[in-house]
């Protein structure tokens, strides 16, 4: 499973948490059936929150179902059964089509190979045609190596309150998904300094603060510097949440999870990493 | 809304040398002809051309110029109405789809409002620089400083997002641990009294 949208499961009632699994099984399950098995590689924690957010908001009634999961294979698996299980499906295919077509441009050797392969089971969605003019400027930004990093965040905002707004009950969550788009943009470049670094790939942070590879604990120093604006930033995602006044159920517990404890657990254990393995 | 400064990266007591020395470095950067294979990004290259084009053509009408921040344009007083009410209602592309439109970018009206945008939308260095701005032009106004220092109060303190604090790495806090001792030597008294023959 990828992603950053994830509970923490310490905190979680065991029904919520039974609940979370019968919903990404469900995406499980879907991915499999529309694009064969190795799709369930796909599923992501970031989707399944999206799908949970969505039938928190609208307060739909879920139905249950079972599910034959290869893991293990002789048990039946409890999923939720929900419309907007699809728009969850879809989306986490788009983003591996995203990152098929990153690999065309950048790889070299075997996995460039393997990526033409893989070009050709891209889906060619709907979302493509929406997400174009964000994924251009993403792209763009890559290129001419913009240096301030909220502004690549804020294009990838805005391409997942595009993508968001394409299912009718998160529209009233925009906002907040777009500030969660800019967080999980920040985030994933912070985590991801030292393999940057060594890859020489384009990270708005080394921009930022120069390739200075030679003063001590570089990226400590990042991160440190950094911690100001992600907590800012999640501090106006719990704001903008608690606007959205959501009815109890036990969708909205887990939305509550992962927006109290999953985004600000996650922020501290990466700006707080220190020296990686070299 | 973009500020000519700021798409030039330019400071806004900038001399007029600064100013050109900014431009003629991005112009260099974002030349279309880097972009030559790809029609898209040459495309998003020209459309940045064009933006730094006109920062700078704006700076350069506008140097002499006094800042005259008394008196704003009927019209432009219209649009900082209309984008209030757009940021009121959570509309913040309208509004700054409006702010674009304003003659006067250099009134404190305009810095404050964008400033308010780029709070809600959660940027750090946009927000504190425009409000911060907004406030020292018109120290006065008590909007500007309570919107300021809402900003300050939300970003500025040792802020801990986490309810539950640092994730517990397993094992139990000392209050338990003792408590939980104390019970085990109660236990192994009440063992004692039974094998000693007590109730």
């Amino acid at each position: 499973m990828i992603g950053y949208l994830k509970p923490d499961v310490n905190e979680l009632k065991v029904k919520e948490l039974r609940l979370y699994n019968a919903y990404y099984c469900g995406i499980c399950t879907g991915l499999s059936k529309k694009y064969g098995p190795i799709a369930r590689l796909l599923l992501s924690y970031d989707s399944t929150f999206f799908v949970i957010l969505s039938d928190a908001l609208s307060g739909t009634q879920y139905q249950f179902g079972k599910a034959r999961c290869p893991l293990p294979p002789f048990q039946k698996k409890n999923i939720v059964k929900s419309e907007d299980l699809k728009f969850g499906m879809e989306i986490s295919k788009f983003f591996s089509d995203l990152k098929i077509d990153d690999l065309k441009r950048d790889s070299r050797g075997f996995v460039h190979i393997l990526s033409l392969f893989l070009f050709h089971f891209r889906s060619n969605d709907e979302f493509r045609k929406i997400c174009k003019p964000y994924t251009d400027r993403i792209l763009f930004a890559e290129i001419s190596e913009e240096s301030n990093p909220e502004e690549v965040a804020d294009l990838f905002g805005r391409f997942s309150e595009v993508m968001a707004n394409s299912l009718p009950n998160l529209k009233r969550a925009s906002t907040m998904i777009y500030l969660m788009g800019k967080w999980i943009y920040l985030i994933d470049a912070l985590d991801d300094l030292e393999k940057d670094s060594q890859k020489r790939n384009y990270n708005p942070f080394l921009v930022k603060y120069g390739y200075d590879f030679d003063t001590p604990d570089f990226f400590v120093k990042i991160r440190e510097e950094e911690k100001s604006p992600i907590n800012f930033l999640v501090f106006r995602i719990q704001e903008e949440y608690e606007k959205l006044k959501i009815s109890p159920s036990i969708n909205r517990n887990l939305v509550e999870n992962v927006i109290f404890h999953g985004l600000p657990g996650i922020s501290t254990k990466i700006l707080d990493k220190r020296m990686m393995k070299k | 809304m973009k500020d000519p400064y700021e798409v030039l990266g330019v400071s806004r007591n900038a001399t007029k040398e600064e100013i050109r020395d900014a431009y003629r470095e991005l112009i260099k950067k974002y030349h279309p002809d880097k972009f030559r294979d790809n029609p898209d990004m040459k495309a998003l290259a020209e459309e940045k051309i064009k933006e730094v084009n006109e920062a700078y053509k704006y700076l350069l009408d506008n140097f002499d110029k006094p800042s005259d921040t008394s008196d704003v344009s009927n019209e432009d007083q219209n649009i900082f109405q209309q984008a209030r009410q757009k940021i009121d209602a959570g509309d913040y592309y309208g509004a700054e789809d409006l702010l674009v439109k304003v003659s006067d970018k250099s009134n404190p009206e305009w810095y404050f409002l964008s400033g308010l945008i780029y709070f809600r939308q959660g940027w750090y260095d946009k927000a504190e620089n425009y409000l911060k701005y907004a406030h020292e032009a018109r120290p006065d106004n008590k909007e500007y400083e309570n919107v300021y220092k809402e900003f300050l109060r939300v970003s500025r303190r040792n802020y801990d997002p986490t309810m539950a604090g640092p994730a517990q790495g397993g094992g139990m806090s000392d209050e338990a641990g003792a408590c939980l001792s104390c019970c085990a030597a109660l236990a192994c008294t009440d063992i004692c009294c039974h094998c000693m023959g007590g109730i």
